[in-house]
Order: C-alpha cells, then structure tokens, then sequence
C-alpha cells in the first residue's frame, strides 16, 4: 500500500467513524466483488458507505485529491458489468442513501434519493393513482441510482420510454467533486439538456446525489392477450402487423419455447403447448381508448396465423403473464448451471433476419440460446447457456455472445438497449461509434472526470485498463486480480 | 468586419466552412431569431437551409433521419401521409422553422403532453465539431444505450456547441381524433388546481395550457369514438359553476392548435420569452407580471411547465429579466433584443459553458455566457 493511499484511507476513516461505514475486510470486499455479471469478480480495497449527501460530496472530494478511483453502486444488478469494483480503488456503496426525499403530487414528481428501490417508490405513490414507469426486470431490488447511471428500460418503453423520459432534474456531484443542478421539475429547460447527458452516462461523469423523476397516472384500464406461434417468424410478423395497423401497444413481447420452458420450472408459469414461440400484447389506457383498440387487436392477432390465444381476464391473470416474462433471466438458472445475457438492439424490421442468425449461430458452436426479447424495440436478450465448470465453455460461450453483439451493429443497430456497455461491451464501442465521436466522448467525459476516477476502465476501449477481450483469459485474471465465478 | 454568410449543401462543405472559419454560428430559417447573435463580429453564419432531405424513413420502425436544414413542414407532411407525427409538436413549422433549428432551440410545442418532449424524441444526432470532424451519438434504433446521449445534449444547445447536421427521431402513430375543452375557472389559482387535478387523472391529454386571467384549455386525442366519453369525464370533475365548452373533432379543432404552435397570438408583440416553471410558481410568476401592465401577455403552456411571455416593447425585457431573477427563473428570447437573450436565473450557463467547452476545444463557437 502506497504511502498516499494509505493517508487517503486515514482520511476517509475520518469521514465515515464507526465500524461499518468503511469496510476493509477481505470478507466484505468479497460481497461487492461482482454485479449481475457474474463472470467477472475484482477485489476493491474499501467499501466506503456514505450516509447523506455530503458523505458523497466529502468522499468524491477525497478521492479526488488523491486520484483514487471509484465505483457507485446501488443493489449490484448490472447486466453489464458497470458497477464492477475497480481493484485499485473504492466502491461507494449508496444503499443508505434510500429516502424519498419529496412526493408533490398535484406537480406528479418526487424528489429521491439515489438508493431508493425503483418498486418501493411507486409502492410509495400507490394510493394517489400515479406510478414511476420505468419497470426493468429487476425492479423489486434495483435503485433509482443505478436505473439513472445506465439509462434502464424494461418492458414498456416503446410507448413510454426509457429511464432519461422519466428524469427531469437531478442534483450531481462531478468526479472532481464540483456539485451541479442539472434539468427542470417541470421537464422543459433553457439552455443545454445536460440533465439527458447525465443520465445513462454510466457512472463515467460522476454520481447523483438526488434524483427528482416524473409520476404517471397509472393506466385504468390493460388488455393483455398472449398469443402461441408455430415459429418465432411468425410471432416476429405478427409485431409487424400490430405495428402497420397504427396501434400503440405499451408492450411487446417475444419468448421462444426455452424461455418458456424456464419460466415455467421456476415460477410455474402456463403457455400454449405444441408452440415455438409466445407474443404478448398489452394494450393500456383509457377504458374507452382500449375498449375501441382491443377490437382492432383481436382481428390483427386472428389474421396472424396465432394457433393460441389467452386474454388476461383479471388483474391477476395479467400479473401471471408479467410474472412468467419477468422471471426468464433468473429462470435460466432452472435449465443451465450459467448463462450470458445479450442485449442488442436490430431495426424492428430485421428481427426475424437476427433471430434466424442467432439460431444458426447457436448450432454452429453447439450452444443452447434462449431468447426473449422486447419485441417493439427490436431489444434482443439472447440467454446464451453454458457450464462454467466446463474447461473453456465460458470462452466459447464468451465468442458467441461477441459474434451476436456484432450481428447487431451489422444490421444498423445498437450494443445495448438498456443493460449499458459497462465493462461487457467496452471493446464493441468503436463499432458503433467512429474515432472522432468516441473521442468527443472522452472530452465530455474529463470535462466532469478530469483524473479519469469515476468508474474508471468501463464503457471506453481505452487503454488505461487493456480491453476485456473476449477471447481468451482477462488481463487482471493473468495478473491474479480478478476471477470468473 | 462583416459577418461572412455560408450556404453549404453537403456535410463536406459545411466541415470546410468550420475549419476556415474563426468563430461560427449556424442558422436555420431564424424562425428563433433572439438566439442568434449575428450582432457579433466576425463569425461566420452557416446557413443551414441548403443541406436538407429526409435521409432514411421507414414508418414501420417508428423513425425518420433527415438533414438539419430539412423542414419542419416538409417532414410532418411525409409521416401523414403514413399517419404518423411527430408528437413533441414541433413550434412554428408555417414559418419556416427547420430540423436544426428547432432542436437547437429545444422547443416543444403546446400539444407535448402525450408522450413527452422533443428531447424524448431524440434518437440520433450528427454534428460538425469546430474542426469539421464527424460526431455521432445514439443509433437508429428506437431504444439505445451505447455511449453518452449526444442526441440529448445538443437540445437547447443554442449553435453553441457544434453545428446540428443530421438527426434521427422517434415517430408514432397519429391519435385518431381530437377534441378540446376550454374552462373558465374561477381564478388563476384555480385554473392550475384544475389543470394539476387532470393531469393526474389517466386521460391521454395532449395539451393543457392556461391564458390568465382564468381560462383553461385541454385538448384530448384518442380513438374518436371515445373522446366524448373522456370529455365528460373532464367536466365531472369541474366545480358545477365553472362552465365547459367544447371544440368537436375536425378542422376547426386542428387549426386552433396549429396556430398556438406558431404563437399567433405573439404576431403583434416585439418580443417572445420561453420561461422553465413548475405548477406552483405560476401564480406568483403572473401576479408579478401584472405590474408590466397591458405591455405583457402570457400563457402557460406543456401542463404549466413552461410561461411563454410576450412583451410589447423591447424595452420590457429589462424589467422581465428583473421579474424571472427574484423568482429565480430562467428564461430565452426567442424573439427579441439579442443583447437580452438569456433572462432571470442564469445559474444553468457556468455548467453549460463547460461542457460545450469540452467538444469545442478549439472554441469556434460562441459561449453560452456570451
């Protein structure tokens, strides 16, 4: 330990008395050492666990001063590797910082803390009628922090967006430790929106220390209908259709019959027999609005070549069906011991293309693929299952997952939709972006970062951490740092 | 020295123009004239009309790519005849105003309620750096989460931080039908109260806005054969007193709209004012604008989140920005004295005029602090 470091971690001593508000112990380090990527673990040299907004100020300042990196992390669910530790730095654990700190409901906003849980605020706003809208899968444990720092989505946003839609103004400490107000509480700013900069921004610039977000009225009225298909060609033009005919749906959903398979063995859901694939439809709305759409659904979903099709009858039928779709990506541990989770984006129109791809691909390395995607986006989740106790079945599961984010950028579309580059996807940037745009990138990012702190080595293929190749073991593996669970 | 005007119609001429230039701004029709600053000496004013056309538009992918110097008119013509729109309403298309421009000034129109703003529709963007260098963000994909959002930034970035050259929005399907509301509620306060109470309600509102001293209008869209139904729910929920009148689905409606989108009620006034607020700043902000005298108008437009003041004369921009400072406020000109342009609360400039440093290093641009 160097001499600074060592004055650095006297000092945050200092910032945060007690017993457990700094963790030191190879035990506690041993909790944050992964994400929801799971493949990769790295050892950080402290958990500092601030308790207010200034603890966040003060630490960011101290790190800083010394040059040390950091990592803010919420619940750890990243799909992407983004709240990985840095093994020379800090994790800031910002789970105590959980209060909901102002509900104004006739404004519809409220004013939260960065480790709220996305779940407990709309739990909190029940009764008034509104809801916060972004639902990724991990709801119930993920933080509003970690859905602003890598821009979530979920399974509603080709109506209502992403997590930035629903991000109207933020409080922010930069990686130098400067505090910004960013946005507007009414959503409508002057001058540049650096409220939308900040948001999916990945942790690179700095951290949100109060994040002020939009309320909706919650839907009166759903009509969830989930249709079986003899091919997932057919469930994939099916969307087409409903696309055509001038209908919003709030969402729609594919599973092939793996994941199907998956979510009924772990939380028993039913669909269809003797199908390849289910479409899930759900309409929301007005009573009347869905009254008059769920007519022109049902004659567009009669046309498709459906074999199948159950409307949800009741509020509960309809959870059933978000239960079973929600669950895929842990109900994958039900039929393989590992599994890589993709999340590519292809035009709407070259799903079917992409599908077919990643099927041949799959048999080509000889690899069970289960996808599930969110059909109104063109949002791929390819579940690429493999043993990990297999001698080198995670690098060959490792090179499909590569050979599938590239499918994605060759049909003009995206790395990810809503999981972030984070430290996955780092080395497929330049493959959307050209040398110039990345490099503007890089200034926007020293503008806020100038020491390159604030979760350093994640979404830039840069040099300062080699690129985590795909092919072969990582660098920080080699050098006994880091390790693949 | 004079300023040197540029017409560049392709990416290429326009990168030669900034790496010639000293200092630049890039226009479009100048539709938001009070954010120019050709009062500035030697810039160069890329004039942006020439580089335009729709790029790429495909409806079933829900979004179109255009040139920046594309029109607002011409792109909403192309997605009806396919029956879809752009729903953060885009402002003052019959003058003139161009892709660029409008996401430059960051304006959404009255009817943004929906769906969201023109930020929400921002999929993709290119800009020319101060050196004529290529800058990309986001995809042409409807959900996207690689990089940081360029698309976003460059709203409201005022021709300060590079020149907006091509973007790609998100589009969607045309509600059916349409249908208005106007209120007289008893007073201001009451007027938002009512507004506020609406909103919460899950109607598929498009528009809400509120001219002082009392009236409110709120327009729905929907499939058409529900639209009465949800208007009666509107009224339900009314104080019996305050009277409803109804504008029926049809021409008429439309055009009442289009022409809060072009600010014809502005027409006759020098300057025009965009101010950020939220619902409880709107009966302070209107009560002290009074004092301004029969030389001011306003509306409170998007649900009351943004005041649009129009000022007689020019000279009462001095006594505005006055006004916005003690509420702490911010606002722009969209039209007006350019020695004014940014009115009231000033403290988003510092942080902007940091990061706009950061992509124009070699500061060809103007600040926003300028």
């Amino acid at each position: 330990m160097s001499l600074d470091f060592a004055t650095f971690m006297d000092r945050l001593r200092e910032l945060l008395p007690g017993d457990d508000r700094l963790l030191e112990q190879p035990s506690a380090l041993t909790a944050f050492q992964s994400d929801g990527l799971t493949a990769f673990a790295v050892h950080p040299r402290a958990i500092a666990i601030p308790a207010t907004s200034q603890d966040v100020i003060e630490i960011v300042k101290l790190c800083h001063e010394f040059n040390v990196p950091f990592v803010a992390r919420g619940s750890g669910t990243s799909l992407s590797g983004g709240s990985l530790p840095h093994a020379d730095g800090i994790v800031i654990a910002l789970n105590r910082l959980d209060r909901i700190l102002r509900i104004d409901l006739p404004g519809r906003i409220a004013v939260v803390q960065p480790g709220v849980i996305n779940s407990k605020l709309t739990q909190a706003v029940a009764s008034s009628g509104l809801h916060y809208a972004p639902d990724p899968s991990s709801q119930q444990v993920c933080t509003i922090g970690g859905n602003v720092a890598f821009n979530s989505g979920g399974a509603h946003c080709l109506k209502y967006g992403m997590t930035s839609n629903h991000v109207l103004a933020m409080k922010m400490v930069l990686a130098d430790g400067s505090v910004i107000d960013v946005g507007t509480e009414g959503g409508e700013g002057i001058g540049p929106d650096l409220c939308g900069l900040m948001v999916g921004s990945e942790g690179l610039l700095g951290i949100a220390i109060e994040v002020t977000v939009k309320l909706m009225p919650k839907p009166e009225s759903f009509h969830t209908v989930l249709a079986g298909y003899k091919s997932l060609t057919t469930a994939g033009e099916a969307v087409a259709r409903i696309i055509a005919s001038g209908l919003l749906p709030a969402a729609l959903e594919i599973m092939d019959v793996l994941s199907m398979r998956s979510a009924s063995a772990a939380v028993g859901a039913k669909y269809p027999s003797n199908v390849e694939a289910v479409l899930i439809v759900e309409l929301d709305g007005t009573a009347e609005a869905v009254a008059a759409e769920k007519i022109k659904l049902s004659e567009l979903i009669a046309a498709s070549g459906a074999s199948e099709v159950w409307v949800a009858r009741d509020a509960d039928e309809r959870a059933t069906i978000w239960k079973g779709r929600k669950s895929v990506f842990s109900a994958v541990g039900r039929l393989s011991p590992d599994f890589i989770v993709q999340d590519g984006v292809v035009p709407r129109g070259k799903l079917g293309h992409a599908l077919e791809e990643i099927q041949r691909l799959s048999r080509e390395a000889n690899i069970a693929v289960a996808n599930v995607f969110h059909a109104g986006d063109g949002n791929l989740h390819p579940l690429i299952m493999f043993d990990g106790r297999e001698e080198g079945a995670l690098i060959r599961a490792e090179h499909l997952a590569a050979k599938i984010v590239q499918l994605c950028i060759d049909l003009g579309g995206s790395i990810t939709g809503e999981h972030g580059v984070g430290m996955e996807k780092r080395q497929f940037l330049s493959g959307m972006f050209s040398e110039d745009s990345i490099q503007a990138m890089h200034c926007l990012r020293r503008a806020c970062d100038p020491l390159e702190i604030a979760n350093r080595g994640k979404m830039f293929p840069s040099a300062e951490a080699p690129a985590l190749s795909l092919y072969g073991a990582h660098p920080l593996e080699t050098a006994g740092i880091a390790s693949r669970m | 020295m004079p300023n040197l005007i540029v017409q560049p119609t392709t990416f290429a001429e326009i990168a030669e123009a900034c790496m010639a230039s000293e200092r630049l701004l890039p226009v479009g029709a100048q539709t938001k004239s009070g954010l120019l600053a050709e009062d500035a000496a030697d810039l160069s004013i890329i004039d942006m009309r020439g580089h335009n056309g729709i790029v790429n538009y495909d409806p079933s992918e829900f979004l179109v790519s255009a040139k920046a110097g594309t029109t607002i008119a011409q792109l909403a013509q192309i997605l009806a005849a396919e029956g879809q729109y752009l729903p953060f309403d885009p402002v003052l298309a019959d003058h003139g105003a161009t892709l660029g421009g409008s996401i430059a000034s960051g304006v959404s129109g009255p009817c943004r309620l929906l769906y969201g703003g023109l930020r929400d529709f921002m999929l993709e963007v290119q800009m020319c750096n101060g050196e004529g260098r290529e800058v990309r963000g986001g995809g042409k994909v409807v959900k996207n989460a690689a990089g940081f959002d360029l698309p976003k930034l460059l709203v409201g970035s005022y021709g300060r931080m590079g020149i907006i050259t091509e973007a790609t929005l998100k589009v969607f399907p045309q509600p059916p039908g349409t249908l208005t509301v106007r209120v007289n509620a008893s007073s201001l306060r009451a007027a938002v109260d009512i507004g506020m109470k609406l909103l919460a309600l899950p109607l598929p509102i498009s528009a809400l806005e509120i001219e002082p001293p009392q009236t409110l209008l709120i327009r729905l869209a929907g499939p058409l054969d529900s639209l009465a139904g949800m208007a009666d729910r509107i009224t339900a929920q009314l104080p019996v007193r305050q009277a409803a009148q109804r504008m029926e689905p049809g021409a008429d409606e439309t055009q009442f709209w289009y022409e809060r989108s072009e600010f014809a009620w502005a027409d006759d006034y020098a300057a025009l004012v965009r101010v950020a607020i939220a619902h409880h700043q709107c009966v302070d902000l209107t009560q002290r604008l009074t004092q301004l005298g029969d030389a001011c108008q306003c509306v409170l437009s998007c649900g009351a989140s943004v005041a649009w003041i129009a000022l007689r004369e020019l000279d009462d921009q001095v006594a505005l920005d006055q006004v916005l400072s003690e509420l702490t406020l911010a606002g722009v000109a969209l039209r007006g004295p350019k020695s004014l342009r940014f009115l009231g609360d000033r403290r988003w400039v510092a942080p902007a005029d940091r990061i706009r440093h950061s992509l124009d290093t070699s500061s060809k641009y103007l600040k926003f602090g300028t």
